[in-house]
């Protein structure tokens, strides 16, 4: 059991002070975020679009701040000096989705009379994604260090590392970099008159933490339905939230939300346009009973959404867990009296050098058998099987 | 022709009946709700315009001739599937097309003189009148891009993105100077006799022909308020889906929002005002630009 935070317990049991508002967040499949509450909240959001990072914020978070993560895609290694003598590794170039990369600056010098500055560079940054019209406040540059240091010798200056540090707080950006060139670098620099022949840098993160907060002004959104008094990201669009009831189990547990479908420009409605994004099928949802007091929420439910029913003036969306057994259309196994296991595989166990022929009869470890027992079976002769007969379409793969 | 046969064409006497077809005083005039609203526990209601019901009277005609009570029966009669006008001379002389949607039931005093009391006009809507209401002053509303609360009621599309919300600022004095507009933007000129006047328009630079902006409301006709200046362009203007104009916003001066349209003769239905960019311009003009600021309707 997940224990209550202290704030909630000081605030006394729900509905005793302040009401609690009910919160629900939606991105859509299309990646189209959506806040409504049943009143106006400047509750911190809980899905904000962006791709968690491999890497902690540089710099603390402050009062109503939100941070989205930029990742490079572009990395190419210049020569900014000599070399006289030596060489330089050519850097590899792997990013994965959260700013991990394995890439190293290497400069290997001809005898320690070699000099000259490798440096990697990492372009191809995008603005990540954020609620619209989202007030940047700052742009760091962050980079973590791994690996081995062999030479202490780096450059200084702007975005560059100096000594084996674990996490770099960069110059920050500004609030509106050209996101077309940015790029970040990193050199390693070996002097000419180094003994030791080698400088080397790994680098396992490289990122722009952004800073940001969510508007409290209509003009920059993106998306319609905003509050315009300037209390937050929810717009007070929940007209109805439902009462969940929950199984420990796989039963589905299930609940209907009910939003206006009023608002809009005189030609179309706010929901018309959201369904011409995108069905809301399958969009995912946080929803939360928040209490504004407390800073917390009394319950969190998360799930994906699909569209009951479009009124004239709400829209009912019922809200379905993540994991519905029921809508798995790829079963895990074919079930039938062949047995699906691979021969010799973990889940066969069988040693024997020679194959099975994935029937019950050919089995060498029958207690791990994966097949559905029957009686008509003729294909592997006419020994009957000790189980109940069961009436079965056959759907064989052999 | 059904409009322009008027119940009570005068309040005067009339010598055919020997009496005045002008219903009693202390009538009604009211509108029903044609809004839906829903709100959320807290927050702002939101409404949408979703029908075109027009006004309905309660009305009474008290000791009159028979003369008159038949021809109150007749109009009861002869238009119970279709309608006639009325006249509100108490309410300025503005008519209105309907019909009696109860029964006309006289009831006799003594002296041969007759009662019919309230009876319920219903007025129709997409009917054709003999005189459209024309009161703009009074009776017209304003439309702005934003609603009060700030949400964007003024529906547009480009699809590159041309149109932009713009703040502009008037000079003390000069917002519609010259100009008699509706109650509503006259607050607005009263406000800029003191002081500057921020306002926002709907603008597109005009280079895209096709893209628009377009305003659905209920009501009568319109005053289409939009700006005129050097940098501006021409555009069409659509009623319903119909070309009604095509519009040269061109001006030698900056002179901020314009009438650059009146329609007056049209019926109480919901309407689509639409301006549609047409990349033309005026050859002394130095862009194409099309900036919407209002739409006064008649209600």
């Amino acid at each position: 059991m997940i224990p209550y935070p202290p704030s909630l317990k000081a605030v006394g049991g729900a509905r005793t002070g302040i009401a609690p508002v009910n919160l629900l967040d939606v991105q859509d499949v299309n990646g189209n975020l959506y806040y409504w509450s049943d009143r106006p909240s400047n509750a911190p959001v809980v899905l904000t679009g962006a791709i968690p990072a491999y890497a902690a914020p540089p710099v603390a978070l402050g009062a109503g701040q939100s941070i989205a993560w930029a990742f490079p895609t572009t990395l190419t290694s210049i020569v900014e000096a000599g070399p006289t003598w030596g060489s330089s590794a050519a850097p590899a170039s792997v990013f994965s989705a959260d700013g991990r990369t394995n890439t190293s600056v290497v400069n290997t010098s001809g005898g320690g009379v070699g000099g000259g500055v490798y440096t990697c560079q990492w372009s191809g940054f995008a603005l990540p994604p954020m609620p619209g019209g989202a007030s940047i406040q700052a742009i760091y540059g962050v980079v973590i260090a791994g690996g081995a240091l062999t030479h202490s010798d780096f450059p200084g200056g702007p975005n560059a590392v100096n000594g084996p540090v674990q996490q770099l707080n960069g110059t920050s950006l500004g609030t509106s970099p050209d996101w077309s060139t940015l790029a970040f670098r990193i050199s390693a620099d070996l002097n000419g008159g180094d003994a030791i022949g080698a400088a080397n840098f790994n680098c396992q993160f490289i990122g722009l933490a952004v800073y940001y907060t969510m508007p409290g002004d209509i003009s920059g959104w993106g998306y319609p339905g905003l509050n315009a008094y300037g209390s937050g990201p929810y717009s007070p669009w929940l007209v109805e939230v439902p009462g969940f009831t929950f199984h420990r189990s796989l039963q589905t547990d299930v609940g209907s939300f009910v939003i206006q479908n009023l608002s809009g420009d005189t030609l179309s409605r706010d929901f018309e346009k959201i369904a011409r994004r995108s069905a809301l099928e399958g969009a995912m949802f946080v929803y939360r009973l928040w209490q504004a007091d407390a800073q917390a929420a009394w319950l969190e439910v998360h799930g994906t959404l699909t569209v009951q029913s479009v009124g004239v003036d709400t829209v009912k969306l019922k809200g379905q867990p993540c994991i519905n057994p029921s809508q798995l259309d790829t079963p895990d196994k074919i079930l039938c009296e062949t047995c699906q296991l691979q021969y010799g595989g973990r889940r066969c166990g069988a040693t024997s050098g020679v194959e099975c022929n994935y029937s019950f009869q050919t089995c060498q470890v029958v207690e791990r058998i994966f097949v559905i027992l029957n009686n008509y079976e003729k294909n592997y002769g006419e020994a009957v099987a000790n189980t109940a007969s069961n009436v079965i379409n056959r759907r064989r793969k052999i | 022709m059904p409009a322009s046969d008027i119940l009570n064409p005068t309040t005067n006497w009339t010598e055919d009946i020997e009496d005045s077809m002008t219903p009693d005083y202390d009538f009604s005039r009211k509108r029903p709700n044609t809004k839906l609203n829903k709100k959320a526990v807290g927050g702002t209601p939101w409404t949408r315009e979703t029908q075109n019901t027009g006004h309905t009277f309660s009305l009474s005609w008290m000791t009159r001739t028979y003369a008159c009570v038949q021809r109150l029966k007749w109009y009861g009669e002869q238009y119970e599937d279709g309608f006639f006008t009325i006249v509100d001379w108490d309410g300025g002389g503005r008519q209105y097309v309907g019909r009696f949607t109860s029964e006309v039931t006289p009831v006799e005093l003594g002296n041969g003189m007759w009662t019919v009391q309230n009876v319920t006009f219903e007025e129709l809507p997409e009917q054709n009148m003999a005189e459209y209401p024309g009161d703009w002053t009074h009776d017209a509303i304003v439309f702005l891009v934003n609603n009060d609360q700030g949400d964007q009621k003024l529906a547009t599309n480009s699809p590159t993105n041309l149109w932009a919300q713009a703040a502009r600022t008037a000079s003390i004095g000069t917002f519609l100077s010259g100009i008699t507009p509706s109650y509503g933007l006259a607050q607005l000129q009263t406000a800029n006799a003191a002081a500057t006047l921020n306002y926002v328009t709907m603008d597109n630079i005009g280079t895209a022909a096709g893209d628009w902006a377009c305003y659905e409301y209920r009501g009568y006709g319109f005053r289409l308020f939009m700006c005129q200046g050097p940098e501006f362009g021409k555009c069409d203007v659509y009623i319903d889906g119909v070309l009604l104009e095509t519009l040269n916003l061109y001006a030698a001066e900056d002179l901020g929002p314009q009438i650059v349209l009146t329609q007056q003769s049209m019926p109480l239905d919901i309407h689509r005002v639409q301006v549609t960019v047409d990349n033309t311009k005026d050859e002394a003009a130095t862009g194409y630009k099309v900036s919407w600021y209002a739409l006064e309707v008649m209600r």
